[in-house]
């Protein structure tokens, strides 16, 4: 009976899941057809993105709120060095980006952002919450200094390829989400690094006492997460061909959401990867449904958000067992 | 035997180090193309202006497409009857989206004057109503319809957008302006024009259509 109770709570938000699939598919003719699928895989690749890079600082016992304004960042910054380039009048040179040099210039954007956070709360001890709610508005003004305020668009076929493109009859962005859950997995199951992020969390002066280099790993663990969310704006920008100043609004609730759902305590040391996908997947399918079946969107609001009250409490009530 | 392995270490080291500045290289030579500043602004870096652009649109670009329009009679039946082929035969869409535009044209005679427009009765059959935008338009039909104006060839939204508020100008000074006293209802009307159309709207609202040319037989008896 215990051994029934124990994989039920491992596996809930995978449960969960399949009840929501098994009763969506009744209620909606559309929802189990092959275009739905990969509409709400397309859907859910972003959040999956940011999300990864979310479990591994919840895991540490931190929290992220800068997820969305440093995607909008990023891809606004890819997508303006791709169109415009920089220019250097003193030294009468212009800097032109390939689709390479966006994609790097994006990801190095998302890092030195996350490393900002990464340094402010280890070595400035500013709390998690309080450093990213600071770049969390920092990097949105950059976003709206770097476009005008206006979207930069018409970005090319090659770049649009990122997020509207298919590969092997999967679209792409389901294969990038696919490849980086594959090695945050690994990352987080099978280095040292992930074994680190895991004790920090669990107890962060054990395992500093133990030898972990506490501050390191977790700074990285904030560059990964900056990466990781630039990742999803460089698909956001890629999807809609343009760069728009206030994309990725509201995107670090559903990666928390996601995070939660997807079982990962939210004081840390206790969760996993491909738990937070279940949690993204969750939301994916909620989202979904609940425009299939003709909802509200104010009712979409409330609903999402006693899913994810109904994820705490049963992570608060499982957690005390 | 420990000297020999600090040897090693720092062989290793060099060799790390060595090819980090290879991937360093390589990346950055895929990633970056340098120019002279004022080779590239003698290419392309003109001062924009919308207005000379949409002057030298609607003279030279916008003509040689005009005879590509559809006629409005029967684009309306095929909208009607299969909208996603007239949308794939007819329709033109800047980037994604589910806005298209069509370049159209047409005769019929005006059956009313209405507040934006006057509402034209289709020949030869007479079944549909379209209305002809004359007044307070900020539509972006023309320059999407046409198909020359390329989204990616401009470094923002707004100077793309401000292309549109110049055509639109030049409608109301070249087009309209001119036709004012022939707006009466009962009387002919040919034209040629633009629409926009959202492939989602499920049922066919009044299409309005910005002039881009305007004749009526009367105008030689003016």
């Amino acid at each position: 009976m215990a051994t029934v109770r124990k994989t039920v709570l491992r596996f809930q938000s995978l449960f969960a899941l399949l009840v929501m699939i098994v009763i969506m598919s009744f209620l909606s003719d559309k929802f189990l057809t092959v275009d739905n699928g990969w509409n709400v895989m397309r859907q859910i690749s972003v959040n999956v993105c940011i999300s990864m890079g979310m479990t591994l600082v919840i895991l540490t016992g931190g929290i992220d709120l800068s997820v969305g304004s440093i995607l909008a960042f990023s891809g606004a910054f890819a997508a303006g060095l791709l169109k415009n380039g920089i220019e250097i009048p003193a030294l009468n040179l212009f800097i032109g980006f390939t689709f390479v040099g966006a994609l790097v210039a994006g990801i190095a954007a998302g890092s030195a952002l996350g490393t900002i956070n990464g340094l402010a709360i280890t070595r400035f001890k500013v709390p998690p919450f309080v450093a990213t709610l600071a770049m969390l508005t920092m990097a949105r003004g950059l976003t709206m200094l770097w476009t005008g305020g206006f979207p930069i668009t018409g970005l090319g076929e090659t770049f649009a390829f990122i997020g509207t493109g298919w590969f092997a009859g999967i679209p792409m962005p389901v294969w990038i989400t696919a490849i980086l859950v594959i090695l945050m997995v690994v990352l987080t199951r099978r280095t040292p690094f992930g074994r680190h992020i895991y004790a920090i969390g669990g107890n962060e002066d054990a395992a500093f006492l133990s030898g972990i280099r506490v501050d390191r790993i977790k700074t990285k663990v904030y560059i990964l997460a900056g990466a990781l969310s630039a990742v999803g704006g460089l698909i956001v920008t890629s999807r809609l061909d343009s760069a728009q100043p206030n994309a990725g609004m509201g995107f670090e609730l559903d990666s928390i959401a996601a995070v939660v759902i997807g079982g990962t305590s939210l004081s840390g040391g206790k969760g996993s990867v491909l738990g937070t996908v279940q949690g993204a997947l969750i939301i994916g399918v909620l989202n979904n449904s609940l425009v299939l079946l003709n909802v509200s969107p104010f009712w979409q609001q409330v609903i999402k958000g006693l899913v994810i009250l109904l994820a705490v409490i049963t992570d608060r009530l499982s957690s005390k067992k | 035997m420990w000297m020999h392995t600090r040897l090693m270490a720092k062989l290793n080291n060099k060799i790390k180090g060595l090819l980090s500045l290879c991937l360093a290289v390589i990346v950055l030579g895929l990633s970056i193309r340098l120019k002279p500043l004022d080779e590239i602004k003698g290419q392309s870096h003109k001062e924009f202006n919308a207005g000379d652009f949409a002057l030298d649109f609607w003279n030279r670009s916008l003509p040689r497409v005009l005879d590509t329009a559809a006629d409005m009679e029967k684009l309306l039946a095929l909208l009607e009857s299969d909208k996603k082929a007239a949308i794939e035969t007819h329709g033109k869409s800047v980037g994604i989206g589910a806005q298209y535009s069509f370049l159209v044209k047409g005769s019929g005679t005006i059956e009313h004057i209405a507040s934006k427009g006057v509402l034209l009765s289709l020949a030869p059959s007479h079944k549909d109503t379209v209305m002809i935008r004359t007044r307070n338009f900020f539509s972006n039909a023309i320059r999407d319809a046409s198909g020359v104006v390329n989204v990616s060839d401009f470094p923002s939204t707004m100077e793309f957008n401000e292309i549109s508020g110049e055509i639109n100008r030049l409608v109301q000074q070249q087009v309209i302006a001119d036709h004012l006293d022939l707006f009466e209802p009962g009387n002919p009307l040919e034209f040629v024009g633009a629409f926009e159309l959202d492939e989602n709207t499920r049922k066919a609202a009044l299409i309005e259509i910005i002039p881009i040319r305007l004749n009526s037989p009367l105008i030689e008896d003016r």
